[in-house]
């Protein structure tokens, strides 16, 4: 009695599933060579579609080699910078929710997060830390492609990409560090875009359009928070694009020679 | 067809469009800039009334936050320092126990008249001009003179007592 049962509703799902499997809805998302697929075989001409054909493989190459996945050489410091980036798009993201980028409110608004949001220090630290982090493993990630030579023929290109990166994570790193707008932000953006007013020519303008008054104040909080959460993000996240893309294009992963 | 094999029909247009484009670039980074560059309105008021210029005392010197500025005596003249650090612009307070202007960014020293002690600034500190109207003293913090080359100190007012910044900047 009890089989029947069971029996009656494993031919029941299975009827469903089939339904669901075969159905236009589900055709319409896989696509050629899915695993998950009606009719899916273990071929390399579907293996390879797997890769070609998913939206979180694609930029990954069809094979790899096996010094590209053996983690001594390059540390995965690339790898941990783009970590620590998603991790600082999360947190930041959660932050945006407690921070109004004011002279009123900006300190306030730092000194309550710590203090009566739930996990709101644990989420500030996290974004602080990781931010240092991130400066610490793009350096380091530099530092071990310049060691291994990675940075020569065809990988010239991205070298210079990675430059561009590196002054982005800065640029990012400096622009938070006016947010909290305690003494040391305050003072280490005086001092910052006095250096900015060093910049031969252009240095008055660039200087007053960073501050947006002829010195630190809420307006530069407003300007700086805008660099900070949209447009640095914005431009960090192209490059970064192109950056994997060409690390694949130039023939993946350096390797000892 | 066109007699002139130079400038077909296709690269007149594509012409055209790089044009059109470049002009689109332009406006948009004139009209960028202009939306961005602050408005006269933020920068400091032009003049700042002070106060009479008897006022001042003989030593030690006086707060005037609206000109970022303080008055101090140099002989009969009284004179407005600029609180700017020429080094990197932080602002340089005036230290009352050791009476001199301390930086604390970089730990540059200046005596009562803003000239250089030590630290890294590459002259005295800058002056405003001030004017008196009516008997009292106007400082138009727009108008800034460098400070002066370093040099010896024409004051002897040395360091009264200890500092206000740590020591090892």
């Amino acid at each position: 009695m009890a089989n029947g049962i069971v029996d009656k509703v494993k031919e029941q799902a299975t009827s469903i599933w089939g339904k669901v499997h075969g159905s236009q809805v589900a055709e319409s998302i896989l696509r050629p060579g899915s695993p998950f697929k009606k009719g899916y075989s273990d071929t390399p001409r579907n293996r390879s579609y797997v890769i070609m054909n998913n939206v979180l493989y694609h930029l990954h190459p069809v094979k790899v080699k096996r010094h590209g996945v053996r983690l001594s050489y390059t540390l995965c410091l690339g790898g941990i910078s783009f970590f620590l980036f998603i991790l600082l798009t999360i947190t930041g993201i959660f932050l945006m929710f407690y921070y109004a980028p004011t002279a009123e409110a900006a300190y306030v608004d730092v000194e309550a997060l710590s203090t009566s949001v739930a996990f709101g220090s644990l989420v500030r630290n996290m974004h602080r830390w990781g931010a240092h982090l991130m400066v610490l493993s793009v350096f380091l990630h530099m530092s071990r492609v310049f060691y291994h030579g990675a940075y020569k023929p065809p990988r010239e290109f991205n070298w210079v990409v990675g430059v561009i990166l590196l002054l982005l994570t800065l640029l990012l790193s400096f622009t938070g560090y006016l947010l909290p707008w305690d003494q040391l932000a305050l003072w280490a953006v005086t001092v910052g875009t006095n250096m900015a007013g060093f910049v031969p020519v252009f240095g008055d303008q660039v200087k007053f359009a960073l501050l947006g008054s002829v010195e630190v104040t809420g307006d530069t909080i407003l300007r700086w928070y805008v660099l900070h959460v949209l447009a640095f993000p914005f431009i960090i996240v192209i490059f970064m694009a192109v950056h994997f893309w060409r690390v694949r294009k130039d023939g993946g992963i350096s390797g000892p020679l | 067809m066109t007699h002139n094999d130079d400038l077909t029909r296709r690269r007149f247009l594509t012409r055209l469009w790089a044009a059109g484009g470049g002009l689109m670039a332009a406006a948009g980074a004139w009209t960028g800039w202009d939306l961005l560059r602050p408005s006269a309105a933020s920068s400091l008021s032009a003049q700042v009334k002070a106060l009479p210029p008897q006022a001042v005392p003989a030593t030690g010197v006086v707060e005037v936050k609206a000109a970022r500025a303080y008055l101090t005596r140099e002989g009969d003249q009284v004179v407005a320092l600029s609180w700017r650090c020429p080094h990197l612009g932080c602002r340089v307070p005036w230290c009352e126990s050791s009476q001199q202007f301390e930086c604390p960014c970089h730990g540059s020293l200046f005596n009562r008249v803003g000239e250089f002690r030590e630290g890294p600034s590459p002259r005295n500190m800058d002056r405003l001009s001030t004017t008196v109207v009516d008997g009292t003293l106007v400082i138009d913090p727009s108008n800034v003179t460098p400070g002066g080359p370093l040099g010896p100190e024409t004051i002897d007012e040395p360091p009264a007592g200890p500092r206000c910044i740590g020591e090892g900047h």
